[in-house]
């Protein structure tokens, strides 16, 4: 806590006939006469601080350095909550994001705009406030360092429309369900991963991502090799019966409230080419909602589908399933063999099947 | 060293400062300062005052009005009476001072503690229908709703402070949004224990967490807010008392050097001389006689009236210049009066008063050992002493070319509320285990010091005279104590060599100015030259050398070559760093080295005394 201060008096260069005085010429300082402090003040503290934990000032100082070097190095590693962050932390945007314009917000990742791509679907409300307030904090156009240009408002805009839609539980689920970061994923599945990576390695995060979907819970995920029948033939139940909420309105096409329309008509007898009509057209207006409608069916159907064919996979090389028939053959036998008091009378008969059926077939 | 949290997460702290006339409270506001908040009448000095009015309580400034017709049941200036206990067999208190029954209602022994007796009008009990065995023709009408009863109720002075506390707590508790988590109250520095403690019970029982009790003048300085070294004069003219304490502050470590505290003085006092004077105006224009202190009712409705008024008119004058008015309907037997009374007849009219704060300066100056030219500020702290006139009277004791800056700038009514709360931050900021919470209790071992008696300074070989030049650390500085100074260095030095001295701080008489007499003013000249004080100044003659230290100083980074851009450029001149550490058993030691750009020179060093 050692402030310097500056002051003014100039010091003057040293005379060449001085010396360092000698120890016998000097002097100690007198006596400290005692006081009583105010205990108020932050200084106070400080000395409080010394006087209990008996450290000099040159220790107490260098003891807070080491306490705040502490602090700054766990801020470093992430590892430090500061302020309930709730792990929200401070995400960049990239140059494309800042440029997007606010108009067309349905193509934005609203996730990223927040600065929380990387808990999208699952950030709680709690983190969605604290990632909006941050961003607002920095892009708010007249808290802009710099003047501000007031005009540019564009991010801002898009800040708040993320903030709109993440916020209402209808809206999120409908953009959770069109996620494009997912959706990009969903297309990576395929048998070269299995080759490297194992059947378990490979589907497991797949199921995962799907069960978010899932309107029941709890949703059996993938498991490891030695689950019993009953889990596995659960699992394959549940994701053959898979029921989603994911649902596809938000890439509905707007309605259009009706236009205005150069139509020529006819009033009191002459033809007007060139009158503006506001025309309300039910029928456009039907025909749009007929479209989105198919629009969503056909959607689903494909995600259904997908969905279905993915499970079909998993069932086709999953190696449980393998293990399952064949320990269940093996159960079989073991009971055919109990049942039949001679076994090897058992083998016997099967080994004069088994030739038989090679002369049948040598003599054809 | 210590960082301050600035957080979301801003503590629900409050700083009340309890006053015998006014309380305010003060929070820690949204840019991190602290500040005096307003309470649902809009008032940010909130009355000490409790009424009773039938079936009604007032508390705060709606309770004064009721001093006029209802003062047998109106409660005032309760704060002075907590944790006293009772004289005599008949109840007499010490403290009251004789202000008047119309101040509020009277005093009574509640066991042995100050109470008051005050009657209500309580509500009566609800009466149950009777049941009737038979079913009569006609329905059963409830009777009219029974009258309330009048009934006396004994409130003793704790209680009192109890309901006080805990309207103040509700508009702290409003303001912020939230519940307060702790809270820090102004006591005066005089009080003893049981008066801690009484005022400590009250406010628990009003619900609010009391971190700590702090005296009034140990708050203001943190409010005033200024890291330098310095001693400081704190003038707190409350209502009932005027309280004068001499500060050192060094690095912000208070210790007081001497207090005062004269009872009488005050708010009251003025209050008294203004009513006087009034009375007499009135008397004068309307013939009719109000005799004060008054005898009969109509006087002291009068005088409570006037009371009243006065106190706007003192705001008035302190915060406007010019004249101030002070009107009142139907003073007195149903004549209003309205006068006006400006700044220069407001100063003749408390000239006594300001004469005797002046002859208590003088006191506590010397008691503290202290001369008037070695003061740095005066804190005008408590709801009188913003009078412009009290300023102007110090400002003249102080002589005009006094380094004095008497700090009238600050709210003198805000300052202890403000200091309070931040004091309640640095509280709250601790861990509730923390073992330094003892440092923070009344009367602990941990602000038993020692404090330097001589000033220490360096010299500098080669400068002729006896006068310490730079003084690095002062007298009544706490130990452990660290100071570094930096200073230039001459251009062209290689070696400097620095001379450290114990001095002796006395006074010199600065050379008084050649006046130049003109024809025209000769006589006033002559006058003026009798009254004038030799103005002196503060000097640390040379007293034990303490031992030297020759440091060498690198050769500046030679100034480049003017260029298009800067053709001004100078060579950047060196900076000597001198840094005392001057330690709790009497030893010194004293480094010194050339300051660098990294701070990593090597330090050149004695110590003595060890």
């Amino acid at each position: 806590m050692s402030t310097i201060t500056t002051l003014n008096f100039e010091v003057p260069a040293t005379p060449s006939s001085w010396t360092v005085p000698l120890a016998r010429d000097l002097y100690h300082g007198s006596t400290p006469r005692p006081r009583t402090l105010l205990p108020v003040g932050s200084a106070y503290l400080a000395h409080a601080r010394r006087t209990i934990h008996k450290r000099t000032l040159q220790e107490d100082f260098d003891e807070l350095r080491e306490q705040q070097r502490q602090l700054d190095e766990n801020r470093a590693n992430g590892a430090f909550n500061e302020e309930d962050d709730l792990g929200v932390g401070d995400e960049e945007e990239t140059p494309e994001l800042l440029g997007r314009d606010a108009k067309e917000w349905k193509g934005q990742d609203h996730y990223a705009v927040l600065g929380l791509s990387k808990f999208r679907y699952k950030a709680t409300q709690e983190q969605i406030k604290i990632a909006h307030r941050k961003k607002v904090l920095k892009h708010h156009p007249d808290k802009k360092a710099g003047g501000g240009d007031s005009n540019n408002d564009q991010f801002f805009k898009c800040i708040q429309k993320a903030m709109e839609i993440l916020s209402n539980p209808e809206k999120r689920r409908q953009f959770d369900s069109v996620d494009p970061y997912f959706a990009s994923l969903e297309d990576e599945i395929d048998a070269s991963d299995l080759a490297k990576h194992g059947f378990f390695a490979a589907f497991g995060p797949v199921f995962e991502r799907h069960a978010r979907f899932s309107k029941r819970s709890p949703v059996p995920l993938l498991g490891t090799i030695s689950d019993t029948k009953a889990e596995v033939e659960e699992f394959y139940d549940f994701w053959y019966n898979f029921d989603s909420w994911r649902s596809f309105e938000y890439h509905d096409k707007e309605v259009n409230e009706g236009s205005d329309r150069y139509l020529p008509i006819c009033l009191r007898g002459h033809w007007h080419f060139r009158m503006t009509v506001h025309v309300h057209s039910r029928d456009d207006k039907r025909f749009t909602e007929k479209k989105n409608k198919s629009e969503r069916a056909r959607r689903k159907k494909e995600d259904n589908t997908r969905l279905r064919s993915l499970v079909d996979l998993a069932l086709s090389v999953d190696p449980r399933i393998k293990r399952i028939k064949q320990e269940e053959k093996e159960e079989r036998e073991r009971k055919k063999n109990k049942a039949k008091p001679n076994a090897k009378l058992a083998a016997a008969n099967a080994a004069k099947k088994a030739r038989r059926a090679e002369k049948n077939a040598a003599a054809s | 060293m210590s960082t301050t949290p600035v957080g979301p997460a801003r503590r629900a702290i409050v700083g009340i400062n309890f006053g015998n006339a006014y309380a305010s409270i003060a929070v820690v506001n949204k840019e991190g300062h602290a500040d005096c908040i307003a309470n649902e009448d809009g008032e940010r000095q909130i009355a000490c005052a409790i009424s009773f009015n039938g079936e009604e309580v007032y508390i705060g400034n709606q309770a004064l009005p009721q001093l006029v017709k209802n003062s047998q049941n109106t409660i005032t200036g309760f704060r002075n009476l907590l944790g006293k206990r009772c004289v005599s067999a008949k109840g007499d208190f010490p403290e009251i001072e004789s202000t008047g029954e119309s101040r509020s209602a009277p005093v009574v022994d509640v066991n042995g503690e100050p109470g008051y007796s005050i009657q209500v009008l309580l509500p009566a009990p609800k009466q149950s229908l009777p049941a009737s065995t038979r079913s009569t023709p006609a329905p059963t009408r409830p009777p009219s709703p029974p009258a309330p009863i009048l009934s006396t109720k004994t409130l003793t002075v704790s209680e009192a402070t109890s309901m006080f506390l805990a309207t103040l707590r509700k508009s702290a508790e409003d303001f912020l949004g939230k519940s307060i988590e702790g809270a820090v109250l102004s006591v005066p520095n005089y009080w003893d224990q049981s008066q801690l403690d009484a005022l400590r019970k009250a406010a628990e029982d009003a619900g609010i967490n009391v971190l700590q009790l702090a005296a009034e003048e140990e708050s203001t300085p943190e409010a005033a807010k200024a890291p330098h070294d310095r001693t400081s004069l704190v003038v707190d003219l409350g209502s009932s008392s005027l309280s004068l304490n001499l500060l050192s502050i060094k690095q912000s470590l208070i210790h007081p050097l001497s207090t005062l505290y004269i009872p009488g003085v005050g708010g009251d006092a003025i209050d008294d001389a203004l009513i006087q004077h009034f009375a007499k105006e009135f008397t004068k224009k309307t013939k009719i006689a109000v005799s004060l202190p008054a005898k009969t009712p109509e006087d002291s409705r009068a005088e409570a009236k006037l009371r009243l008024a006065v106190e706007h008119t003192k705001r008035t004058l302190s915060a406007s210049a010019g004249a101030a008015s002070c009107s009142v309907e139907s003073l007195k037997d149903g004549m209003d009066f309205s006068g006006t009374i400006n700044r220069l007849r407001f100063d003749v009219l408390l000239a006594t008063l300001y004469a005797r704060i002046s002859r208590e300066v003088v006191t506590v100056l010397s008691s503290g050992g202290v001369e008037k030219e070695a003061i740095d500020e005066v804190l005008l702290v408590g709801g009188s002493a913003g009078l412009s006139g009290l300023t102007e009277k110090l400002e003249l004791f102080f002589g005009e070319s006094s380094r004095v800056s008497i700090r009238s700038d600050l709210d003198s009514s805000q300052l202890i509320a403000k200091g309070a709360v931040s004091q309640a931050r640095i509280l709250v900021s601790l861990p509730k285990d923390d073992p330094l919470h003892i440092a923070f209790a009344h009367a602990n071992e941990v602000v038993k010091v020692t404090a330097t008696t001589k000033p220490i300074g360096v010299d500098f070989p080669g400068s002729a005279g006896n006068i310490i030049p730079v003084i690095i650390v002062p007298s009544e500085t706490p130990l452990p104590a660290r100071r570094v100074v930096r200073l230039p260095v001459a251009t062209g030095a290689s070696k400097v060599a620095v001379e450290v001295w114990e001095g002796d701080q006395s006074l010199r008489d600065l050379p008084k100015e050649e006046k130049v007499k003109t024809a025209e003013s000769d006589d006033e000249d002559e006058e003026e030259e009798d009254e004038e004080e030799p103005l002196r100044e503060v000097i640390v003659t040379k007293s034990k050398l303490l031992g030297g230290l020759l440091v060498d100083i690198a050769a500046p980074t030679p100034a480049p070559a003017p260029t298009k851009k800067n053709s001004k450029v100078t060579a950047k001149p060196s900076f000597l760093e001198i840094k005392i550490d001057a330690n709790i058993d009497g030893s010194v030691e004293v480094s010194s080295r050339q300051a660098t750009e990294k701070d990593d020179g090597a330090w050149v060093s004695f110590s003595v005394g060890k």
